[in-house]
């Protein structure tokens, strides 16, 4: 297939967005606008269906730099085994936000927004779909930018600013790593041909770490922000995918016994952490955050374990399943059945999507360490049941074609699952380990039935009012842990001592003997740096 | 390399001169050992080049100094946070490490720059005691007059290995630069009277 | 009719007038900005050496033109260089209206530009020094505002500036007796050290540069950034004569390690000073100091690579400081505060200006995306292949000099919101934007800039 394709399916939603913008400012019209939405949406899941039977050539950009350079300065976007499951990820949440918008309608849900969601899916393709480094730190800036542009003018607290600017060092931070990768990576020198992705892997996986916030842990937003539940979900799932295509991406990583273990356990607590905050937040949409950190923690670990194909399995239930209920906000009887099946997705039962995932998490040795990798889809499963039966917009007070739409486009994220088991040809629909992911579900559903009954004898419960704050102390002093602020606060405190030595520097050299004082530094540097004739 | 005779001469012009330039706190004291230190350097120039083109050196301070003379300095050499003695005897006990250092190195430098041990050490002082200058003070009229001075120095060296005319009548174009930029900064300050 | 007399002495006659007349200050901008784009056009489409078509008549364009006995020599081999110089005139002084320079800043900058063209066609190139320092000289009046005292910053630009020139006089000296006396290495290793002091002093190298975040914070950021852009540029360009007239220095593997060594410095400090910066002005003192570290750490890899991404990097040096020094002004103008604590009302006053600067910031210290990027990356590989430690350190300056940017971008959402219009005229905005948009344009699609820059190193035969 020609590689004009690629270029079809990143600049559909451009062009429809741009057609929504211009509609809305000529001749505003609600149907419409959603039809174009629609129909861009359709469009686009539907030929990155057609793409997974059968992937186009890729299309590059060839001599970005018209000079001669070590690194890979191709502008490269191509659809093969590894970009696509996460495109067609992305490709149906978008599909989905699309058709449930309408049941959002009382929160904002206007055309102006759904274009936006079409321009940043179209960016987070653009990211999925990087052949080189050099393409996905140029679309990494992008999605950065963009996400701080819309957080910035939908909060309007300084405190919230805060939050968000430091979200945007989070993840400028990672591209700095990222761009020492490219510096460290040698490979090129001796096989004359640069690499699209430097075999400098603990630096790209610390790089992917930093922006998925799991290398180290960290949660800029102490609170997650009020957004529209489209541009919110699909904001933070393409920023997420244009992170998690790169540790598919990556060869196996050769790190010492010490330095793997040392990234497995930080992965591991990392993702425990999260899964157990996002099992126990008020609702799914303040667990977003920790829905993310939890599974992009899971495809982590399979990268350290040498797997990093399997990492693609956590990363589309992220968005396939994450989006079945970030977009759960109309509620009705029989439409539990989605929430279920998503998670009977995530469940890694035999034949399910995750069952792929599984063999990158656990081999035949089971360990210790394995059982607390259990316990994190369990209580994924857990939060998603849990959120999922929480109160929402009553279904059936919509119209007709609204409550045909709206659970399409959730069925479209199950459906999405189960299709890139089929047609991916990296992924194949296998038992996996079984045992694991029975236990997990077991788990899972033990800790159902232990909240059912807690709820269901609430007022027998005050006799063990007690073990509720115990818990609730508990659970205080390992977030205060595990989040690792007081880390932070350390590098703070190491910050302000390096800012005094710079501050005594500025003051001697540009103060009132300044002059003497470089004379003095001129003289030292000429003892110390001049050859032994010229001293 | 044979010492001129009476060398200790104008080394001493310049020893004084520039002493005087580095403790003096009245600005006519400093045009005047600024002219004597230029005195000084003609007198050096003339071992190696001819009398009219060491002329051109002389000349050219001269007019420097005029020029910084008539922009009416005022207080311009006022020091803060110096006391008179206390500074004046740190100046002195600088510049005299300063003297020092010349002495050590003139004789090493005579494989560079073939000139008389006198010349040298004229050269190297000028140097040191405008940096001394430079580094003291930040009072525009001490950063000019202190750039004069070290400009003076290398200006000597230079004539030790190269007689370009043309040089020559762009350093001294640079000097004279150099003096109408002390008296602007000297003026500027200075509202704008009206006519 | 000589080129000479066109690139050198009218454009300087024209700033005399223009300083003669400096009350207009609206027309001495305009004429400034038309006769610098007019000999940038002239030089890039006029043939040297030939006879040129004026009024129905034919002149001849010679090349060169003798004073007391020394030559200024402009042939084809430099017309790209002037292409660069005038372009530089011509975009600082297009935005000095939005800027609000005063009055002299366009006479001298003229001025300036002229002597700095004569620097590099003088030959003897020796000659240069003194003109550069007269271009020195003549800056001063542009730096000093009119009516206020000279701030330390101007008195050590002064200091350091001439105090280079004795230095490059007797390395120049040096250099020419060692083409008589090639076997001394005794003279070689002094003539490059006495080089090399001299190339410090007037680039700002390790430990000189304090004067560089003193006059950026004293001065009208505008004539600074004018300044910062253009000086170190020819600077640059004189070293790259020296290295092509002589052999021995282009094949001294001392010299090439000494500027690695000082660009590694300048990127590494210039960065982590960067990072804790509270004022804007002084960051831009730093942002300049990194970006000519990056420029010697170009030609320290002794390349053809090297010396490419040196070219290329003028560009988005060149457009980066245009648009913060036109944002710093512009938000001077306004009487607005460009100390970070202060920021938070300045991005509701001037938000347009502030975001300008904050682009500029991110592009300065390579952010992908933006202009910095594509000359940033390929030099530090470039770097990693000959020593992992320099590009570690240089990759340290550039990630100081985003968290300078992230300082300020926290700075300006400090405060609670506030309504109102922007304080940006239409022109400030229209600059402002357009420069924006170049940098994301250059960041992105790097080609037609790279190629075009590329042309100045074609006056350099004996470099590759």
């Amino acid at each position: 297939m020609p590689s004009w394709v690629v270029f079809i399916l990143l600049v559909l939603p451009i062009v429809a967005a741009l057609a929504i913008f211009a509609l809305e400012r000529l001749r505003p019209n609600f149907g419409l606008a959603w039809l174009i939405a629609m129909l861009a949406a359709v469009g686009g899941w539907g030929l990155l269906l057609a793409l997974g039977l059968r992937n186009p050539a890729p299309l590059q950009l060839a001599d970005w730099l018209p000079i001669q350079v070590r690194l890979d300065d191709r502008l490269l976007l191509q659809v093969d085994p590894v970009s696509w499951p996460l495109a067609f990820s992305l490709a149906a949440l978008l599909l989905a936000v699309i058709l449930t918008a309408p049941v959002r309608l009382g929160q904002k849900s206007i055309p102006v927004a759904w274009a936006s969601n079409l321009f940043i899916t179209s960016i987070g393709l653009m990211g999925v779909l990087s052949g080189n480094l050099v393409t996905l730190l140029l679309v990494w800036s992008l999605i950065d930018v963009v996400e701080l542009i819309v957080m910035l003018r939908t909060v309007q607290e300084p405190r919230l600013n805060r939050q968000v600017i430091l979200a945007f060092a989070a993840r400028v931070s990672g591209t700095i790593v990222a761009l020492a990768a490219l510096v460290v990576d040698q490979d090129a020198a001796g096989s004359g041909a640069p690499n699209a992705f430097p075999q400098a892997n603990v630096l790209l996986l610390l790089a992917a770490g930093l922006r998925l916030g799991v290398l180290p842990l960290n949660l800029p937003y102490q609170q997650e922000i009020r957004m529209r539940r489209g541009v919110g979900t699909l904001l933070r799932m393409v920023s997420t995918a244009t992170s998690l295509v790169l540790l598919a991406r990556l060869s196996p990583i050769e790190v010492t016994a010490g330095g793997g273990a040392l990234l497995l356990v930080a992965s591991a607590i990392a993702a425990l952490y999260a899964a157990a905050m996002w099992a126990s937040a008020a609702n799914e949409l303040d667990g977003r955050p920790y829905w993310i950190i939890s599974l992009a923690g899971m495809a982590l670990i399979s990268v350290v374990n040498g797997n990093p194909l399997n990492s693609l399995a956590w990363s589309t239930l992220m968005i396939l399943c994450g989006g079945v209920l970030f977009l759960y906000s109309g509620r009705a009887r029989f439409s539990i059945v989605l929430p279920i099946l998503a998670a009977a997705a995530l469940s890694g039962l035999p034949f399910t999507p995750a069952a792929y995932g599984w063999p990158g998490v656990v081999d035949e040795s089971f360990t210790v360490f394995d059982l607390a990798l259990v316990l994190i889809p369990a209580l994924l499963m857990f939060g998603m049941i849990r959120h999922a039966m929480t109160p929402g917009d009553a279904l059936k007070d919509m119209q007709g074609w609204i409550r045909v739409a709206y659970p399409l486009g959730l069925f479209m994220l199950v459906a999405s699952a189960w299709l890139i088991v089929f047609l991916g040809a990296g992924q194949t629909l296998i038992v996996g380990p079984w045992a694991v992911s029975l236990a997990s579900s077991l788990v899972a559903a033990g800790m159902l039935f232990a909240a059912h009954r807690w709820r269901s004898t609430a007022h027998e419960n005050r006799r063990f009012e007690w073990i509720r704050s115990l818990f609730r102390v508990i659970g205080k002093w390992l977030t205060s842990v595990l989040s690792l602020r007081w880390l932070y606060v350390l590098f703070n405190d190491f910050m302000k001592a390096v800012h005094w030595l710079v501050e005594g520097f500025s003051v001697i050299l540009e103060g009132e003997g300044g002059v003497l004082w470089v004379l003095v530094l001129l003289a030292l540097l000429l003892t110390l740096l001049l050859p032994e004739g010229l001293r | 390399m044979n010492e001129p005779a009476w060398s200790w001469l104008p080394l001493t012009l310049v020893i004084v001169s520039t002493l005087t330039l580095l403790i003096s706190q009245r600005w006519r004291w400093s045009i005047i050992a600024f002219a004597i230190q230029y005195i000084g350097m003609f007198w050096m120039i003339s071992w190696e080049w001819p009398i009219g083109l060491a002329a051109v050196k002389l000349v050219t301070g001269w007019m420097a100094g005029a020029v910084l003379a008539i922009s009416q300095p005022g207080t311009a050499l006022a020091e803060t946070g110096f006391t008179r003695i206390s500074g004046g005897g740190f100046k002195l006990i600088t510049a005299a490490l300063t003297w020092v250092m010349a002495f050590a190195i003139a004789p090493s430098l005579q494989t560079l720059f073939p000139a008389a041990s006198a010349y040298l050490m004229g050269a190297i002082i000028l140097i040191g005691m405008g940096l001394l200058q430079l580094g003291m003070s930040h009072q525009p009229l001490r950063v000019i007059l202190g750039l004069f001075t070290v400009l003076s120095g290398f200006e000597l060296l230079y004539a030790a290995v190269d007689r370009s005319v043309l040089v020559a009548g762009l350093i001294s174009g640079v000097n004279l630069g150099l003096a109408l930029v002390g008296a602007f900064l000297l003026v500027n300050p200075e509202p704008e009277e009206t006519l | 009719m000589s080129t000479v007399t066109f690139w050198i002495f009218v454009p300087f006659g024209v700033s005399i007038l223009l300083v003669l007349f400096n009350r207009f200050i609206r027309i001495t901008r305009w004429i400034a900005a038309g006769v610098t784009l007019g000999l940038a056009l002239a030089a890039a489409f006029v043939n040297f050496d030939e006879l040129v078509l004026l009024g129905g008549r034919a002149y001849e364009l010679s090349t060169s033109f003798s004073v007391l006995g020394r030559q200024l020599v402009l042939n084809s081999n430099d017309r790209f260089f002037l292409v660069l110089v005038y372009g530089l005139g011509a975009f600082w002084f297009l935005g000095a209206p939005a800027a609000g320079t005063h009055r002299l800043f366009a006479p001298l900058g003229l001025a300036i530009i002229a002597i700095l063209v004569a620097s590099l066609a003088v030959e003897p190139f020796l000659y240069a020094a003194p003109l550069v320092e007269l271009a020195v000289l003549v800056s001063i009046p542009m730096l000093v505002a009119p009516g206020r005292p000279a701030g330390q910053g101007v008195l050590r630009y002064l200091i350091f500036m001439t105090l280079g020139m004795p230095f490059i006089l007797l390395g120049g000296w040096a250099l020419n007796a060692i083409e008589i006396n090639p076997a001394n290495d005794t003279l070689l290793l002094e003539a490059m050290l006495l080089l090399g002091l001299g190339l410090a002093f007037w680039l700002a190298i390790l430990p000189f540069y304090t004067w560089l975040p003193l006059l950026s914070g004293e001065s009208q950021p505008y004539n600074a950034a004018f300044l910062f852009s253009l000086l170190p540029t020819v600077v640059f360009f004189l070293m790259l004569n020296f290295l092509d007239a002589f052999a021995f220095l282009r094949n001294s593997p001392v010299f090439f390690q000494g500027l690695q060594l000082a660009g590694t410095i300048m990127v590494a400090t210039a960065g982590i000073w960067a990072a804790f910066q509270r004022d804007l002005t002084r960051l831009f003192g730093y942002a300049v100091i990194q970006e000519t570290g990056f420029a010697l750490l170009a030609i320290s890899l002794h390349s053809e690579t090297g010396l490419a991404l040196f070219a290329a990097g003028l560009v988005p040096r060149l457009i980066g400081f245009g648009l913060f020094a036109l944002s710093l002004s512009v938000m001077q103008s306004r009487n607005v505060s460009l100390r970070f604590e202060d920021e938070g009302l300045a991005f509701w006053q001037v938000p347009i200006a502030s975001l300008a600067s904050l682009v500029a910031i991110f592009s300065i210290s390579g952010l992908p995306l933006l202009a910095g990027f594509p000359v940033r990356q390929p030099l530090l590989e470039e770097l990693g292949a000959g020593s992992i430690a320099v590009a570690i350190w240089a990759l340290i300056g550039s990630a100081g000099m985003m968290y300078g940017g992230l300082r300020y971008l926290s700075a300006l959402f400090r405060r609670e919101p506030t309504t109102g219009q922007p304080g940006e005229g239409w022109y400030q905005i229209a600059l402002l934007s357009a420069g924006v948009v170049m940098l994301f344009v250059a960041g992105v699609f790097p080609t037609p800039m790279i190629s075009m820059m590329l042309n100045v190193l074609s006056g350099f035969a004996n470099l590759f």
